[in-house]
């Protein structure tokens, strides 16, 4: 009755309950009582009564609703991830080959002016350091700041390499005067972005002239070729095309023509195809003459194929729970009390977890007493709902054995 | 990674779906919340259609239906709300096709279906009544005050009645439901008279 009066509509388990006939008069009332007040309730009841008259198996037509779902929904997932890959690929690809361009054209170029960058800096420095100094002298007119103006010279020199930090010392142990000093001391500062500049050009005109050696070599030009198969002369597509130690590669085409680039004269090039004896020729010109490939005896019989099979999640369901197995113990403790005489012993009941997580074909898997197979299938319907397997993503239906004790 | 999807997925409520379908428009979830349902929705829809692919192809229009409805419609309860979208889309159906079920008197009683309409407002009140119910009960017929006897002061069910009674299985329940309607319609009587 507080069941009732809390208004808890009574699940379509316990409907189907009913409709089977397995609920005790209290709870057919109960049922009914919800039924007559509930139109929900009564049409889900009477939609199922009708279903048991009409002979429909429901957990058949649910799968079919089931799958009819997934394939409303999926096809905007299945155009969607596509689409976004496919543009993702395309903007990579789009900027990386413009990188590319601009850095294949701006190569002699863009390697001169770095280095002319690299050099302009380290110019200035000396030369503006003085004005600094000058600056200061006319704002200030003392010649003490004069001398500190100077510092940043001196430090510039003995940031220079460790000879000139000799004679800048040598020159400090000496007692001459310190305005000589400081004028020598400039001197050598002039003189070390001079030879700076002259050494940097210098560096940056190799560079230019190694860079394009590298990216063209001279002496290489493109392969071309038709493979056919020796008995039939026909066109052998697929075959592959390498140049013998270097990391170069071509397949042949439909019309087994081939293009390779970057070969160079006397290269020993390689020819080969699934199921032919590989061929090897020295090249000398840009143009093969047909490449007839001799089929091999038994070479396709020696093909091994290994599939490997991703094992599918194993569902963390209810039914791994504690709680499951104490309600498989629960059950079976009352079967045991209410049967005291029944016999005893291990049931393995093996049965099927449908898509719905619905179970079928239950089997009893040791020849167990048939009293006993009747009260596991019995306790497995009445439990808690299963979880179907997930594979990808998608419910599968699989078998399981559950064991009990009696 | 597994057990995060499953704890999500039976830590949702329907109005956690039916929010996220609102805020994102993903069918995806809509899907599930609907799939949760489904059975409901296809026995009402056999219930009404009485045939295996109409009820099919029923289940598929009422999920059309949502996609459109959920995203105007602010839903509380969502179960009952789809028993209604059902339920219409099922009547609708038929009548467009002017077919007539079977279930005796369904389509023919204006005020059955008011009735009905109206039932789950005036369950409680109803019950509370069925104590002073006094001389309306005798206005029955014989069969309908017997089983409404049986059914709501005894509370026995209809197999237990039909065993006592000799009364069908099937006419028990329409029994008390013309019996209902019948006291409540002697009741308003008595209240406006």
């Amino acid at each position: 009755m507080a069941k009732s009066k809390q208004h808890t509509p009574p699940s379509t388990h316990q409907l189907r309950q009913y409709v089977a006939g397995t609920l005790t008069p209290q709870d057919q009332y109960k049922v009914e009582k919800e039924a007559l007040q509930n139109q929900q309730v009564d049409d889900t009841l009477e939609g199922l009564q009708a279903m048991k008259k009409a002979g429909v198996d429901e957990s058949e037509a649910l799968l079919d609703v089931r799958r009819r779902l997934q394939q409303r929904i999926s096809p905007q997932k299945r155009r969607l991830v596509p689409y976004y890959y496919a543009s993702a690929a395309a903007v990579v690809m789009a900027v990386g080959l413009g990188w590319w361009l601009v850095q294949r054209q701006d190569l002699p170029e863009s390697t001169a002016k770095a280095a002319a960058e690299t050099v302009l800096p380290s110019a200035p420095v000396p030369e503006s350091a003085p004005i600094l100094a000058e600056k200061q002298t006319t704002l200030s007119a003392k010649p003490k700041t004069q001398r500190l103006a100077r510092k940043p010279i001196q430090e510039q020199v003995a940031a220079a390499p460790p000879t000139q930090d000799a004679l800048e010392t040598e020159l400090a142990e000496g007692s001459a005067a310190s305005i000589v000093e400081e004028k020598k001391a400039e001197e050598v500062a002039a003189v070390v972005p001079a030879q700076e500049l002259a050494a940097k050009p210098a560096q940056a005109k190799s560079r230019v002239a190694s860079a394009p050696a590298a990216a063209l070599p001279l002496d290489t030009f493109t392969l071309r070729g038709k493979i056919l198969e020796e008995e039939t002369r026909e066109a052998l597509a697929g075959s592959i095309i390498t140049v013998k130690g270097r990391n170069r590669g071509a397949y042949s085409a439909t019309d087994g023509t081939f293009f390779l680039r970057g070969v160079r004269p006397n290269d020993n090039v390689s020819i080969g195809a699934v199921g032919f004896t590989p061929v090897q020729i020295t090249v000398k010109d840009s143009v093969l003459a047909p490449v007839l490939l001799k089929a091999e005896q038994n070479a396709l019989s020696e093909v091994v194929v290994t599939g490997y099979n991703k094992r599918a999640q194993k569902p963390k369901t209810a039914q791994t729970s504690k709680a499951y197995s104490d309600y498989i113990q629960g059950e079976i403790d009352a079967f045991l009390k209410q049967n005291p005489q029944s016999p005893r012993g291990r049931v393995v009941v093996a049965f099927t977890v449908n898509e719905l997580g619905e179970l079928r074909d239950f089997e009893n898997k040791n020849g167990a007493n048939g009293q006993l197979f009747e009260e596991a299938v019995r306790i497995l319907k009445q439990g808690e709902k299963w979880t179907p397997t997930y594979k990808k993503g998608k419910p599968q239906s699989e078998r399981k054995t559950q064991a009990f004790r009696f | 990674m597994f057990l995060k999807l499953f704890r999500r997925k039976t830590a949702l409520t329907d109005a956690d779906y039916l929010s996220e379908y609102r805020r994102t428009g993903n069918l995806t979830d809509l899907g599930e919340l609907y799939e949760r349902h489904m059975d409901m929705v296809f026995a009402i829809c056999f219930r009404y259609l009485r045939d295996e692919d109409d009820a099919k192809d029923a289940v598929m229009q009422v999920f059309e239906q949502l996609i459109t409805d959920l995203r105007t419609n602010d839903v509380r309860n969502f179960k009952s709300w789809l028993h209604s979208l059902t339920r219409n889309y099922c009547l609708m159906q038929l009548r467009s096709k002017r077919i007539m079920v079977s279930d005796e008197g369904l389509f023919d009683d204006e005020a059955y279906e008011a009735q009905v309409a109206h039932t789950p407002e005036n369950n409680d009140e109803l019950d509370v009544q069925l104590a002073d119910l006094g001389d309306c009960l005798q206005t029955l017929v014989v069969e309908q005050r017997k089983s409404v006897e049986l059914f709501y002061f005894q509370q026995l069910c209809y197999q237990q009645i039909s065993d006592q009674t000799g009364f069908a299985l099937t006419k028990v329940k329409s029994y008390l439901q013309n019996g209902k309607r019948n006291l409540k319609l002697c009741m308003e009587g008595k209240q406006h008279g």
